[in-house]
């Protein structure tokens, strides 16, 4: 058998290839994937498609009903909330915010997961045993709770949000880049690799994440949408995102009051929020049961 | 068997050694606590008292090991809103909560199980499409607009439900129904992925070979079989589901821990916030502890380990 | 032959499962029958059908595979037409099947006695203590040390060889008269292997049952078979007295196989041990002439007609091939001889 080590791009090429085809099969991603990418133009055309500024406040149309009820009209498709703003433009903002923190918090938590769960996997034995401790301790501590008393104690800011939640949700990272790393540790290339003199920051970064890489981006998409539902349930609280930022999550908050005689308030932006994570969730599915080997149980 | 317990336990302590270092720093998460305790209004003389009378001014690991102590012998400090003892308040509050998710619990078990069975039994059938969509829902919900969406529908378009509090068994319903859909999908599917496995393994065939009677093959043979990783899930549901409750007690006003600990949050009265922290982790700690040895006793392949 | 001695009756058994890229034909039209305490060994090499033949004579096909037959008869019973109710009940009963793999054969997570205790009450109205006495009756044939605490123990804390074992004594709970065993110790230790295909001749010769073994090892046909089929690519190419065929081998694949035997004193030097050259087809999609042609040293241009025939010999043996080989009789008693030692 020949020592050359596998090339991880030519791999991953050829991976490709095999896999295109197996996307537009499945129904699910294809769905998913698509109602994600609208998502996302919303969020970066919302500066375009809002009609009004989703901060202006007008105290003489407060409180309009959306335009499928008694009284709206297609002034304010989604009506007005109870100071007036336009809320067809807030939920355009909305998906901004909530794309925009999935997104970082998805990067934060990506980074510290899998440097902890590649070098758990790669070193093995005491290195291992420690960071495992790390992750069942972490696992312990409940995120809500916590995510809740820190931003609260340090202040609640986008920003301040984003940090919390990053620092807090790596475990999933950590579990999976751990479990794979020990799968392909002992595998032909490494050895190989190892072989040729290869040192462990080299092989971990040429030879172990360009075919993890799969693995992470499954894991990634499902925590963007954990991330997303956190962030709208912190803000829920009133501890999330601060006033007046149109958050979807504070959006339910504002209209909680108003539950008895105007429900459509927590309707419309709870949709909105529902059908995202629900997006989301069939991507990151659907991605695990493509790039899943041939024969795996979907 | 009785080795696999004491070695467990004996990592569960140092496990819980771990999470109450990590609660003890998290009072120092805004900076200076006695400057905080203080309040805005405080003057340098308070912030020194408080600072005194706190014991901020002696050494972290000193300050660290005396309220760790204090948490050993019940003592879990004092609630700055109260001015009484946290222990006092936070035990009626805890097994309120508790009693609600050990329902919610058992009816994500109730629901998920039986679920997961029939999915993972016919996989591809309408049954299992079925399941799948209630999963995928489910885990795309998020809780608080499931509970407003319920409150709507049963408590202001059909008026037959309470909407607040938790005083007749009516009034569990809602909180109930939230907590266990958020419990129920996973659980669905584990024993969905898990059954699929189980059903494709060769000692099932062997069980077929030898005649048993399907049921029997499903329930005694398969099953159990399947469950093993159900267990611990199930187990760090409720232990999530009990964290997840400040949601769902803020929605629908019930005072539980978790609404004393989002109430703790907007109020800086650290002391309980700690105690309330330190007690979920210890929760979801013994929780996966006795799911271990559950399993311990379902698969006899983790006596050894 | 008295018909009450025949237990099995095979007539053109075809198994046909539907793949991606069509149908796949693997077991293509196979006649074979058992008499009582006789053993038959299905020989051939992986992917051939003989585990399929197996598992469809246990109606345990997985689902999406269909089994066609002319006849399948067991004692007198027309299986093809038996309710799936009727022939659970045979299994475990009047006929039951050894896998191949002992170590994920065994369900983990339950004790041996209760494994044996529920096959034994399934098919029969017994008290727990009356099966438990049944599996030590079994353990002792078996010759298996320390039974009570065998029974106590889980799969897990046995070896390979006993849990096979166990498997054996759970397929005669409910002494079976047709035993069906699919590459029983293939995964075994060589020296666990004889061992345990020696107890497997003592037992179905004490219950006179009948056995179908299945191997790919022409060394444990030779000790165990009466008679034997060679199938090749889901057909029997060959089949007869155990004597008779490996003495004088008809088919070609039949004597290729013989050939790659390793004997002490044939192959002087063991570093070419001859094997058959070229690859078995695909068996998807319809296939017409000799399988085997591709392959076979005497193949002609009749070997591709649709249909060859079947020729049996006046002594039972049968095979299908347009030119047998003949008179290798010498060497391969010589062989027979050194094998069967």
């Amino acid at each position: 058998m020949s020592a050359a080590p596998v090339m991880p791009t030519a791999g991953a090429k050829s991976m490709v290839t095999l896999i295109l085809p197996r996307w537009r099969q499945h129904t699910g991603f294809m769905l998913g994937f698509c109602v994600l990418a609208v998502f996302a133009l919303m969020a970066i055309l919302a500066p375009m498609l809002a009609p009004y500024d989703p901060y202006a406040q007008d105290l003489m149309a407060r409180m309009r009903p959306p335009v499928w009820m008694d009284g709206g009209n297609w002034q304010h498709p989604f009506g007005t909330d109870q100071v007036g703003r336009d809320y067809l433009s807030r939920i355009f903002y909305g998906a901004r915010v909530s794309l925009f923190v999935g997104l970082s918090v998805t990067i934060i938590s990506c980074l510290i997961g899998t440097a902890l769960g590649v070098t758990a996997g790669y070193f093995g034995g005491r290195v291992d045993t420690v960071i495992s401790f790390l992750i069942t301790a972490r696992l312990a501590i409940p995120v809500v709770l916590v995510a809740l008393a820190v931003v609260a104690l340090v202040g609640s800011s986008l920003q301040i949000v984003i940090a919390v939640l990053g620092l807090l949700l790596w475990d999933r990272f950590a579990i999976v880049m751990r479990a794979t790393t020990q799968q392909i540790r002992s595998a032909d290339f490494i050895v190989a690799a190892k072989v040729q003199g290869a040192s462990n920051f080299q092989i971990v970064m040429q030879e172990i994440l360009p075919n993890v890489v799969n693995n992470l981006l499954v894991v990634a998409t499902l925590e963007i949408a954990q991330a997303i539902v956190l962030e709208a349930a912190l803000s829920f609280l009133g501890i999330g995102v601060p006033a007046p930022t149109p958050s979807w999550g504070l959006m339910i908050a504002e209209g909680r009051a108003d539950v008895f005689f105007d429900p459509w308030l927590i309707t419309i932006p709870g949709t909105f929020l529902f059908v995202l994570v629900l997006a989301t969730n069939m991507t990151g599915d659907g991605l695990r049961d493509i790039t899943a080997p041939e024969g795996r149980n979907r | 068997m009785y080795r696999y317990i004491l070695r467990r336990s004996l990592s569960g302590i140092l496990l819980i050694l771990a999470v109450s270092l990590a609660t003890f720093f998290l009072m120092f998460a805004g900076g200076d606590p006695a400057t905080r305790m203080a309040g805005e209004s405080g003057s340098m003389a308070d912030v020194i008292r408080i600072r005194q009378a706190y014991g901020f001014d002696r050494p972290i690991i000193v300050q660290y090991l005396s309220w760790l102590g204090g948490f050993v012998t019940g003592d879990l400090g004092r609630s700055l809103y109260f001015d009484m003892p946290v222990s006092a308040i936070l035990v009626e509050r805890m097994l309120t909560t508790m009693r609600l998710g050990a329902w919610a619990i058992l009816l994500a078990i109730a629901i998920g199980v039986p679920l997961g069975v029939a999915a993972g039994c016919r996989p591809n059938t309408k049954v299992d499409r079925f399941a799948l969509l209630f999963a995928v829902v489910g885990q795309a919900m998020p809780t608080f607009w499931f509970a407003l969406l319920l409150v709507i529908a049963f408590s202001v378009t059909y008026p037959i439900l309470p909407s607040s509090g938790l005083d007749s068994w009516k009034h569990y319903i809602m909180p109930m129904v939230v907590l266990s859909y958020f419990a129920a999908p996973a659980i669905m599917r584990l024993t969905r992925s898990g059954m699929i496995s189980v059903l494709d393994t060769d000692y099932i065939r062997t069980a077929r070979a030898m005649g048993i009677v399907p049921h029997k093959i499903l329930l005694k043979y398969a099953l159990r079989n399947a469950l093993i990783p159900v267990v611990s899930l199930a187990a760090a549901q409720f232990g999530y589901m009990l964290a997840g409750s400040v949601v769902v007690e803020s929605v629908f006003a019930i005072h539980g821990a978790g609404r004393l600990a989002w109430e703790s949050i907007l109020r800086s009265d650290l002391p309980v916030i700690q105690a309330l922290v330190l007690c979920f982790s210890l929760f979801y700690i013994v929780l996966t502890f006795l799911a271990d040895v559950v399993n311990a006793w379902l698969d006899p392949r983790m006596r050894i380990a | 032959m008295n018909a009450t001695d025949m237990l099995l009756d095979v007539r053109g058994l075809r198994i046909d499962i539907p793949t991606p890229k069509g149908m796949l034909h693997a077991v293509r039209g196979i006649d074979f029958s058992l008499k009582r305490g006789e053993t038959l060994c299905l020989v051939g090499e992986s992917g051939c059908g003989k585990s399929l033949t197996a598992m469809a004579l246990m109606g345990l096909l997985p689902r999406k595979a269909l089994r066609r037959a002319d006849m399948l008869s067991f004692q007198g019973t027309d299986m093809l037409s038996l309710p799936e109710r009727a022939f659970n009940r045979l299994r475990g009963d009047r006929m039951a099947m050894i896998f191949q793999e002992p170590m994920t054969s065994l369900n983990p997570a339950l004790t041996i006695e209760q494994q044996l205790i529920d096959v034994h009450r399934q098919h029969r109205n017994v008290s727990v203590k009356e099966a438990r006495e049944r599996a030590l009756f079994l353990f002792e044939k078996i010759g298996v040390s320390a039974p009570t605490e065998r029974l106590k123990q889980y799969p897990h804390e046995l070896s390979g060889g006993l849990r096979q074992r166990m498997m054996i004594a759970m397929a005669l709970m409910c002494g079976p008269q047709l035993l069906l065993a699919d590459e029983p110790t293939t995964a075994l230790d060589v020296t666990i292997q004889a061992e345990l295909l020696r107890v497997l001749r003592n037992l179905q010769e004490e219950f006179g049952m009948g056995l179908i073994l299945i191997t790919h090892d022409l060394g444990v046909v030779s000790r165990m078979a009466d008679r034997v089929a060679i199938m090749y690519a889901g057909e029997i190419v060959e089949q007869g007295d155990v004597h008779q065929v490996f003495n004088r081998p008809s088919h070609p694949y039949t004597r290729g196989l013989l050939e790659c035997l390793p004997i002490p004193g044939r192959h002087k030097h063991m570093t070419h041990l001859p094997s058959i050259p070229g690859v078995v087809p695909s068996l998807i999609g319809d296939f017409v002439g000799c399988a085997f042609r591709e392959r076979c040293q005497y193949a002609e241009e009749r070997c591709a007609a649709p249909e060859i025939d079947w020729r049996q010999l006046p002594d039972g043996q049968g095979y299908q091939c347009i030119h047998p080989v003949d008179s290798f009789g010498a060497m391969h008693s010589a062989a027979m001889h050194e094998v069967s030692r």
